[in-house]
């Protein structure tokens, strides 16, 4: 079916995308414009959560949306417009992140000194922000994508496994596993974000995740 | 010993209910999960203190990742960047197109330049045929056509490489021919043809049979 017999029962939002996008496919620039302002912001934050390179988030925003300009006939409507730009901008994230063939650890020094610090310093030290920062730092560019788009971005696990290409499982293993990382990084989580400084001991509650490891 | 089978399904049927809801937390967070699944969870939550825990951190973790980490990117820049690139990869089509359609006019030039050699090869032994005086006389009936006077046939020609209609009617009006009709679907011409009168027409046919690009030959009946 062409992009231009395509409707869609997903919101007034995604129509509003879904027409966008099928004026970009008969090379509208005005149109192009629109979408482009529009998820900007929200890629470049998201690929910010994958990728952790300012210098290269730029690059690869643009990459995701030029392929959107490209291949916008290419859209099947089997998901909602922001779901397969999204889909677009993972895989350019994961490729920027292969050439790269690192893992970005620029915050590890002050993660190091979390094992020793007390809890509470740290966060008044560092602030909670970038403690939440430098947690994420510690779990790979895979389980960030599935935490971003959960908690920010509010997809559906479905729609994460067809942004991600993977089955859904592998979605809910993602999130399990970094859920667990961020619970042994963030033991306090709770407690700091109702009053940073005053940190109340761990209750289990994360803890408890360890029952849950066979997910696939 | 029944009861000890029951409660232990009992037991297993809530772990495995609790690890479910466990794993589907984050999208009951979000507000993403199915009216099934929510019931679920929901059912769950109200009879596990871990859980509830659970379900709150995820809450405030969602919070946070929420507020934290503006990230402000350059929107127009970056808009202007994507612009120049589709101006430039527009531009680079374009000239792959032209290179293209360059290609395939030099394609059609060659093919043509090929098939004009072909039927000047063709209007050469045309013209060696008509007037060759060293073709040697064969023997002639009392009854047969005057020499030099010549006979009319009809013949059927084919080629190998079809042949602008033009170029090959210009060459029989420079040996005297005539295109009765064609070319038909298999590219086949009838030709109106004056064979000399110091040839047989069975040398004359053999020869325009041996003319490169001439696929076949025959006179009609």
């Amino acid at each position: 079916m062409s992009i231009h017999e395509l409707t869609t029962s997903r919101g007034p939002e995604d129509a509003e995308n879904l027409k966008l996008l099928q004026q970009v496919a008969v090379k509208d620039r005005a149109a192009f414009e629109i979408l482009y302002r529009k998820f900007h912001p929200q890629l470049t934050r998201y690929l910010m959560r994958i990728i952790r390179r300012p210098e290269l988030v730029e690059e690869v925003v643009s990459d995701t949306l030029f392929v959107v300009w490209e291949k916008a006939t290419q859209f099947q409507g089997r998901s909602r417009v922001s779901t397969w730009v999204t889909g677009i901008a993972y895989l350019k994230g994961i490729k920027a992140l292969d050439r790269l063939k690192t893992m970005p650890e620029q915050h590890a020094d002050a993660l190091n000194e979390y094992d020793a610090a007390d809890e509470s310093d740290l966060i008044n030290r560092i602030g909670l922000q970038q403690w939440l920062k430098n947690g994420l730092d510690q779990i790979s560019p895979d389980q960030r994508s599935v935490v971003e788009l959960t908690y920010f971005s509010g997809y559906s696990y479905q729609e994460i496994a067809d942004i991600m290409g993977c089955p859904v499982n592998t979605v809910k293993t993602r999130m399990f596993h970094a859920r667990r990382r961020l619970a042994s990084l963030l033991p306090s989580l709770e407690a700091a974000v109702a009053e940073p400084g005053n940190v109340r001991e761990n209750e289990g509650g994360m803890l408890s995740l360890g029952e849950s490891e066979n997910l696939e | 010993m029944e009861c000890y089978r029951w409660g232990r399904a009992k037991t297993l049927n809530r772990k495995k209910q609790h690890e479910q809801t466990v794993a589907l937390l984050p999208w009951f967070v979000n507000d993403t999960l199915d009216q099934k699944e929510r019931e679920q969870v929901l059912k769950h939550l109200a009879g596990c203190e871990g859980c509830r825990l659970e379900r709150d951190r995820l809450i405030d973790l969602q919070k946070m990742i929420r507020e934290g980490e503006v990230v402000d990117g350059d929107v127009e820049f970056s808009l202007k960047r994507t612009m120049k690139r589709i101006d430039e990869a527009e531009r680079n089509r374009r000239s792959v197109e032209e290179v293209a359609t360059n290609h395939r006019r030099q394609k059609r030039f060659f093919v043509s330049m090929a098939m004009a050699a072909g039927l000047s090869m063709f209007l050469v032994g045309m013209a060696v045929l008509v007037g060759n005086p060293d073709e040697p006389l064969e023997y002639q009936t009392l009854t047969a056509d005057a020499p030099g006077q010549g006979s009319t046939r009809q013949m059927q020609i084919g080629f190998v490489d079809p042949i602008p209609a033009a170029t090959l009617r210009q060459a029989l009006i420079e040996t005297e021919s005539n295109i009765v009709s064609g070319p038909d679907r298999q590219g086949v011409y009838l030709l109106e043809v004056n064979v000399p009168g110091n040839v047989s027409q069975e040398v004359f046919l053999r020869r325009i049979q041996d003319i490169e690009g001439v696929k076949h030959a025959a006179f009609t009946p």
